[in-house]
């Protein structure tokens, strides 16, 4: 039924747009033909030519055209959208099963982990060129975004995966990794935490800069 | 001369490991050892470049990257100068692999 109703609301938007369009080309063309043709609009009357109603049907046909492309080119733009936002959803569902694991337990695969974080990385970079490709005004409205989002995965994968004062939390190491096997140190899993909202945080900033183009 | 590869996926390992050979299989510190110095040695040697392939595994941590290659300048006593000479990365997966690498060797070079 849903559909239905979907189907015809869909038909009708079409059937009024396409209405608006050949109106207003008619009266454009209209205006245009005693304009340029006659050059005289104050004959504006109900003497019309073959020329008058040439030009309008050309005007019609021209109009039809242009309707097209617009609504291919928004299309297009709804399509990378939803493309963009998908990767991104497909991200954040990366770092929420990451932040269950770490609630539920102290220990992780250190090669899952790397894994998790790479192929998020990966997508996001794919998802960066891919911007780049369909339009370059994308990665300079995101940049901002994007920077920060991946400096906050780098912030995590240092706390999850590098045991030296390099990645130290208030002088504590992070974890200790025994056989390519992570244990979360009780003290800093509150840092490992605010890492992860961060990141889910900076996935739906993103998200929501990028539906508002 | 041809120039050298080193194809970390396909002459190391798919899942790298972590930083110190303590932590586990794979490590930073035993590609660094067994597999880049001497291939670096090669390639001053015989005045080419080392292509390091970084795509196709299945990812990096932090720590295996800079003890690979921050490990050069700290461990190894090569200069920035020597690495960034004979170094060609390639990583078109993830290229801030790249930017990341550049930025330990240069924090390596300042804090040696």
């Amino acid at each position: 039924m849903l559909m239905i109703l979907k189907r015809i609301w869909s038909m009708l938007g079409s059937i009024v747009k396409w209405s608006a369009v050949i109106l207003c080309s008619i009266i454009v063309g209209w205006v245009l033909c005693l304009v340029f043709e006659d050059f005289a609009p104050y004959k504006l009357g109900w003497e019309i030519g073959m020329a008058d109603i040439l030009s309008i049907i050309i005007d019609i046909i021209l109009a039809c055209v242009i309707a097209q492309v617009i609504e291919k080119s928004m299309n297009n733009t709804r399509v990378e959208k939803e493309y963009f936002i998908k990767e991104l959803d497909a991200v954040s569902d990366i770092y929420t099963e990451l932040e269950r694991t770490c609630t539920k337990d102290t220990t992780l695969s250190l090669i899952n982990t790397n894994y998790d974080i790479g192929r998020s990385r990966k997508t996001l970079h794919r998802m960066w060129k891919m911007m780049r490709e369909v339009d370059e005004s994308y990665q300079r409205l995101f940049k901002k975004e994007f920077d920060s989002l991946m400096s906050a995965i780098k912030v995590l994968d240092k706390q999850l995966t590098d045991t030296t004062t390099f990645s130290s939390v208030d002088g504590f190491s992070p974890v200790k990794i025994i056989r390519n096997h992570i244990y979360l140190n009780k003290t800093v899993k509150p840092s490992i935490d605010d890492t992860l909202t961060e990141i889910k945080e900076r996935i739906f900033r993103l998200k929501i800069k990028i539906n508002k183009k | 001369m041809a120039d050298l590869i080193l194809n970390i996926a396909k002459d190391f390992s798919r899942c790298p490991g972590a930083r110190f050979r303590s932590e586990g299989d794979f490590s930073g510190e035993e590609f660094r050892t067994d597999y880049l110095v001497p291939k670096i040695k090669l390639a001053i040697e015989k005045g080419v470049n080392l292509i390091i392939v970084l795509d196709g595994s299945a990812g990096y941590s932090t720590a295996f990257i800079e003890e690979s290659f921050g490990g050069l300048i700290r461990n190894d006593k090569f200069s920035l100068k020597e690495l960034n000479d004979v170094l060609v990365f390639v990583s078109d997966e993830d290229p801030s692999y790249v930017d990341d690498i550049k930025a330990y060797m240069e924090h390596a070079w300042q804090h040696r």
